[in-house]
């Protein structure tokens, strides 16, 4: 007699389907490619709030505060046949990086690809990097930022705010796909609130830094693991919605619907975290 | 060297002409430079303060400055290598120390032939565009060149805002000789009678009136040529663009007219200005459809990223759910079997007054429930019973809508297996616990579809699914939760009313009779026995 195996065959087919096809609807292994090294820098002059947005597909990626008088340093390494450099400047909107000379370019091949970018430390700016495969290291500290907006696909993105930004900023958001991901010193970024929007892998969320208020962190995982490092004197109030999602609710004393740390009322700045998971674990660390 | 002659005016006549000596030092400054190199191209874009721009590039074997071809070179020949090394040496530094290490920058020595005049070419033509615009009144005149420009323009403003006019006008001073040139642009001329004038004169967007003597060549362009009575000319006279009116007068030399095909100064300046217009319309088109393709679609890659992995995780979801209610459904079948098929039995007769019946029960569990505590709370004995209340009624109201639910589950799966369906025909002949299985997935199939099209992202298309998944699901819960009210579940079988009451409820009543004998009461016949009898698809029975 037939089994009703088909059922439990489901997740296979759908880890086969969802990882299976994307790669098979890559063209064959790319080209011989032709690299291209391209220098962009733009002088400071008196510039106010910018609009600047960074798009990379794929490759390795840096990123940081640049040195005085320069408002951006763009040093690029790319395939000229697939890509070509973006720096447009107009207005208070500057946009940065390398895109595709056509659609459905595979990133296969271009892993090699290279982003150097240095932005002004002294102009406020919103900051807009979108990122496609790539290997990151982003230090955002330094900058001035009034509002974050960080999207990525399948990476592999280390984020840190090496020093405390100078203005609040309304609101910082990842958005990431299937990415080892990790942010550092999120109190230095001074945002109200943090957005956080993972699809699958490994999320580390270091709060350390300077806070210099309270902030709302709603982190929405799909498949994997997140690990939250708190600093030992932040007060920290968790809550999650999770389905077979487990919880190392380390240094958190669970009161109602909420865990929260032990000195939540008399911390000198409070942070509230969402978490809306499946599928995966929670570890809270905490850092002395 | 053949491409000489094609360099813009501006590097060949007025800059080498117009900018004084000692100006080392006083360097414009860079507001953004680009550097690329790669295998085909080694190139430099400058841009300056002053919306000047300058761009060098060394691409396909063709030297280019601002565009316009100025040479050719080899790859990897020397000239290429020095051009290459000294974007090596300067692509580190930016503004000041950028403009200062090209413009000192001096060609290699090694360099012979065309190639050494092609980078004495360069290294002039940079050293000119990195060098400060002198404005006219300030700038000292060499000897024997005068200069004039109106106002507080410069020249060089002038003649780029010429440059439509700077290749006839390149065409004009062919082989005119310039030691001795005057220069005037956009002003007025006149020669008195009497007065005369010595060396050539070049006039850019003037009017000349001779009534004297001229001694040497006239150059005008985009004006008017007036020889009155006694006017004289000694050389010759070209005219670029512009009119001859003779009243007398005489020129020595030859009258050479040159056209740019018709077109005023004028009206190519118009279509300069309607092309840049244009172009700045369509990039901000473009920008604004980009940026909303971009607002759209943040980003296509992590956006896929991040449907799958929830479109998994939704399946996930739906497939352990159904197991977790499949080994309750097999708890039940094993456990409390008969209540299950009474109940069952009631869904699937009474449908409608089950759901009603679910619904009020529903809507009463949490008064009953506080009601059941406060009615133990008055009294002293009652009290420790509600250690036992508290818990165990919401245990039971949860365990009774799980019976109910597995019930009309049961009766979904047989529903199922009569229809046929190509590749479930195994249900037909399974036992029980398939049966029940196969109703619970099909209860959840809006969910599963839901998750499923996480994937493709359709937003609206899952939320939809996902709520007539939940209807469904409350649906069942409903009609199973009143059926197990119904026979207090699953202990009291279906009465012969309750299986007529759905009938009833929903066939037209017809004209009602008063004098209609009641109807007979039908044999006390087991219902799920009758049922199970005639219904051979509900096969538990021989399985079990």
């Amino acid at each position: 007699m037939p089994r009703p195996s088909s059922f439990a065959t489901l997740p296979s087919l759908g880890l086969i389907a969802a990882l299976g096809l994307p790669l098979a609807a890559l063209p064959s292994q790319a080209q011989a490619q032709s690299w291209r090294s391209v220098t962009m820098s733009r002088q400071f002059s008196g510039e106010g709030a910018m609009d600047v947005r960074v798009h990379f597909g794929a490759g390795r990626l840096s990123m940081g505060p640049g040195e005085g008088g320069v408002l951006y340093r763009m040093q690029l390494r790319y395939d000229e046949d697939s890509f070509e450099p973006v720096a447009e400047y107009a207005g208070s909107r500057l946009d940065l990086g390398v895109k595709g000379t056509r659609r459905n370019i595979s990133w296969r091949g271009h892993e090699s690809q290279e982003m150097d970018l240095r932005l002004a430390r002294g102009v406020p700016m919103d900051l807009d990097l979108e990122f496609g495969a790539v290997r990151a290291q982003l230090d955002l500290g330094g900058i001035l930022l009034t509002r974050l907006d960080l999207s990525t696909g399948a990476s592999e993105s280390e984020v840190e705010i090496s020093e405390p930004n100078a203005v609040r900023m309304t609101s910082a958001g990842f958005h990431v796909g299937a990415a080892d991901f990790r942010v550092g010193s999120l109190g230095n970024l001074n945002a109200d609130r943090i957005t956080v929007d993972a699809g699958m892998g490994r999320v580390v969320l270091d709060f350390g830094g300077m806070w210099q208020g309270d902030a709302n962190v709603s982190v929405d995982m799909g498949l994997g693991s997140l690990e939250l490092r708190f600093p030992v004197g932040l007060g920290v109030r968790l809550t999650k919605d999770t389905f077979l999602t487990s919880l190392d609710s380390e240094g958190l004393v669970k009161r109602g619907n909420s865990y929260y740390s032990l000195d939540w009322d008399e911390a000198e700045h409070q942070v509230t975290v969402s978490v809306d998971a499946a599928f995966g674990s929670i570890n809270v660390v905490w850092v002395r | 060297m053949s491409g000489f002659d094609r360099i813009p005016l501006l590097c060949a006549l007025a800059l080498p002409a117009l900018l004084p000596q000692g100006i080392e030092g006083q360097l414009r400054t860079v507001v953004s430079n680009e550097i690329a190199v790669s295998e085909r191209e080694a190139s430099l874009r400058l841009e300056f303060q002053d919306d000047a721009s300058l761009a060098i590039s060394f691409a396909d074997g063709t030297i280019l400055v601002d565009g316009e071809p100025l040479g050719t070179f080899v790859r990897r020949d020397a000239l290429d290598l020095a051009w290459r090394s000294l974007l090596g040496e300067v692509v580190a530094l930016d503004n000041g120390p950028l403009a200062t290490a090209l413009h000192d920058w001096a060609p290699p020595e090694a360099l012979t032939g065309e190639a050494a005049q092609l980078a004495s070419l360069l290294d002039r033509t940079m050293e000119e565009a990195l060098a400060l615009p002198m404005a006219a009144a300030d700038a000292e005149p060499p000897p024997q060149m005068t200069i004039s420009v109106p106002g507080e323009e410069s020249l060089l403003g002038a003649l780029l805002r010429r440059t439509g006019a700077l290749g006839i006008l390149a065409e004009a001073l062919e082989d005119v000789p310039l030691e001795r040139a005057i220069v005037r642009v956009g002003e007025d001329v006149v020669v008195e009678a009497g007065e005369e004038l010595e060396g050539t004169l070049i006039l850019v967007d003037g009017d000349l009136e001779v009534r004297g003597t001229i001694r040497g060549d006239v150059v005008v362009t985009g004006g008017v040529v007036s020889l009155r009575e006694g006017g004289r000319i000694t050389g010759d006279l070209r005219l670029a663009e512009g009119e001859l009116e003779r009243s007398g007068g005489s020129v020595g030399g030859s009258v050479r007219l040159l056209d740019a095909g018709g077109e005023t100064p004028l009206e190519r300046g118009d279509l300069e200005e309607l092309r840049r217009d244009l172009e700045r319309e369509i990039r901000r088109d473009v920008m604004a459809s980009l940026e909303s393709d971009r607002k759209r679609s943040p980003n296509m890659v992590a956006g896929a990223f991040r449907n799958v992995g929830r479109a998994i995780a939704g399946l996930l979801e739906n497939v352990v759910t159904l197991l977790v209610l499949a080994t309750l459904g097999a708890l039940a079948l094993h456990f409390v079997r008969e209540r299950l098929e009474v109940v069952a039995t009631t869904a699937r007769r009474a449908p409608v007054r089950a759901a009603v019946v679910g619904l009020a029960g529903g809507f009463l569990l949490i008064p009953v429930y506080v009601l059941g505590i406060v009615a133990l709370a008055v009294t002293i004995i009652g009290i420790p019973f509600i250690l036992v209340w508290a818990p165990l009624f919401p245990l039971a109201a949860a365990l009774a809508t799980l019976l109910g639910y597995l019930a009309v589950a049961r009766n979904v799966g047989e529903w199922v297996a009569e229809q046929e369906y190509r590749g479930l025909e195994w249900i037909r002949g399974s036992n029980v616990l398939y049966i029940m299985t196969a109703g619970i997935a099909a209860l959840m199939v809006p969910c599963i579809a839901a998750s499923a099209l996480r994937v493709l992202g359709l937003g609206f298309f899952t939320g939809l699914l996902t709520f007539v998944g939940s209807t469904i699901g409350i649906l069942a819960m409903l009609i199973g939760f009143g059926a197990v009210l119904i026979t207090r579940g699953g202990r009291i079988r279906p009465l012969e009313s309750y299986s007529d009451f759905d009938e009833d409820f929903w066939a037209d009543p017809g004209p009602v009779s008063p004098t209609e004998p009641p109807k007979p009461p039908k044999p006390d016949a087991d219902p799920l026995r009758e049922n199970t009898e005639q219904t051979p698809e509900h096969g538990e029975e021989r399985d079990a």
